[in-house]
């Protein structure tokens, strides 16, 4: 922790490929590493928690929780990396910081700026999602901020499976500002060998993480990227949204095995040729009051939008104009 | 969300074109900022040959977000009503048809301002949220009612 970086470091000798200030660190070490940081971390939290509560006592403690996490973590990693020492853990598996390309030391500006985005960014990014998510009750922004925790989430696993196959940054932020991890010291070639074949596992876990994400998450994207593509080109207006409601849509749209909405054949009654042997007074659908969409009717032979019908049903069994009976899966569509 | 945009345009046409039944009823009908129609103000006609007559009567509507699956919420606000199926504090409405278990979302907003018209012409004692008028109306005293009502309509003097 109080070991400085040796002197000897500070100048690259040479700027060839193959003769690097020193050889980059494997993900294994890094891992390892991370992992002790953590724990340290979380020492130095409870700690702190306890001192707070002893000063402050436990009603601020626990209000706290999340700022005290913050000082613990600036306290820690500033008065190591900032300090220009090393953390528990980079000592634990001799770790140095070097640049991208492995051929200079790491700035100083670029170690306060990882400490602080390190300590403050979680929060600062969870803060930003709820506000867009609580913005307003509309499901439009909700959905919005859906779809920047997707595609977070997509970039955190993106960036994990680069790690297991190049083991070169470990943390998005170490990444963002090119903090590489190199061994502090020479490794002879049986280290070397050692260290490869544990590289190799977690090549295996990138290979078995990348199988993951893709299976997982592809399909979905693809799928909402089209939506937004789609809607981006008719949902001009709210008065667009037919009957059935924006909500009944959307939690349709996220479940996987139901065919694209805009897939399936609609009956619009507001095409006058369609089923024409329905008269003009009795195209209008009372619960949406549009010219109905798919429509269908309830076993006392009223007639509704198929959406409206089963979503009134779903909540209550019987016909809206006359009360009789009809369960959701007595209506029928009209075809 | 659909619904109370078309709901919103009939009203208006209703309001609007005259001779329609409305028109001994409904005062004012319209959302309190165009932008939301969540929410909405209303201000009806006390009928003729109730204690009511003569005198405007306002309400405030809430539309939930699932309308019309579920029933609008209607409460007597900002005046304080006196009637035996209002609570006289809050505005509460006792009126089987804004309940989840009665409504139809066949029904609209005109439709839900006839039926509060129909509750003032008759009131009915045996569900009271105002005892006090449900007392007064047991015992058949009509003069007591109308006395009571218009006491409070006009301020308490
Ligand atoms: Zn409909
Ligand atoms: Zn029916």
């Amino acid at each position: 922790m109080t070991s400085r970086s040796d002197p000897r470091e500070m100048k690259p000798p040479d700027y060839d490929q193959s003769t690097l200030l020193l050889p980059f660190a494997d993900a294994p070490s890094i891992v390892q590493a991370h992992q002790k940081d953590k724990q340290t971390e979380a020492i130095l939290s409870v700690k702190l928690e306890r001192f707070f509560r002893s000063l402050k006592g436990q009603l601020f403690t626990n209000a706290c929780t999340e700022e005290i996490s913050i000082v613990a973590k600036l306290m820690y990693f500033g008065l190591t990396t900032l300090a220009g020492s090393k953390t528990l853990g980079e000592e634990y598996v001799d770790l140095v910081y070097v640049s991208r390309t492995g051929k200079e030391l790491v700035k100083r500006y670029k170690k306060l700026l990882f400490v602080l985005s390190y300590a403050l960014g979680p929060l600062v990014v969870s803060r930003i999602l709820r506000r867009w998510g609580s913005g307003s009750d509309d499901s439009d922004s909700k959905d919005k901020t859906y779809s920047y925790r997707r595609i977070l989430d997509i970039f955190l696993n993106v960036h994990l499976v680069l790690f297991y196959f190049s083991g070169s940054y470990y943390d998005v932020i170490k990444r963002i500002l090119g903090m590489r991890y190199a061994i502090g010291h020479k490794v002879n070639p049986n280290e070397a060998k050692f260290r490869t074949s544990n590289s190799n596992t977690y090549k295996f876990l990138g290979h078995i993480l990348l199988l993951k994400v893709a299976s997982e998450k592809l399909p979905a994207t693809l799928q909402y990227l089209k939506k937004l593509l789609v809607s981006e080109g008719t949902d001009s207006a709210n008065d667009m949204k037919v009957c059935g409601g924006n909500g009944v849509d959307a939690s349709h749209y996220y479940i996987k095995g139901i065919p694209d909405e805009s897939r399936l054949s609609h009956i619009d009654l507001s095409d006058k040729s369609q089923l024409p042997f329905i008269p003009e007074v009795s195209r209008t659908c009372i619960l949406c009051l549009n010219l109905m969409v798919d429509p269908s009717c309830t076993p006392c032979g009223h007639l509704f939008c198929w959406n409206c019908i089963v979503s009134w049903c779903k909540e209550r069994a019987e016909c809206p104009l006359c009360r009789q009976k009809s369960h959701p899966q007595q209506v029928l569509s009209i075809r | 969300m659909s619904r109370i945009v078309k709901e919103y345009k009939k009203i208006k046409k209703v309001l609007e074109g005259h001779g329609e039944a409305f028109e001994n009823l409904i005062v004012q009908l319209a959302p309190v900022n165009e932008y939301d129609l969540l929410s909405w103000k209303a201000t009806i006609r006390g009928p003729s040959d109730t204690p009511y007559n003569g005198f405007s009567i306002g309400l405030t509507i809430k539309i939930p977000s699932d309308y019309p699956i579920s029933p609008p919420m209607v409460k007597f606000e900002p005046y304080k009503m006196p009637h035996c199926n209002v609570n006289f504090q809050t505005g509460e409405i006792c009126l089987d048809i804004l309940t989840r278990q009665h409504w139809s979302p066949a029904w609209d907003l005109l439709h839900v301002l006839k039926a509060i018209e129909q509750l003032l012409q008759e009131p009915v004692p045996e569900s009271p949220l105002n005892v006090d008028i449900a007392n007064i109306l047991k015992e058949g005293d009509r003069t007591a009612y109308t006395g009571l009502v218009r006491y409070y309509f006009c301020g308490g003097t």
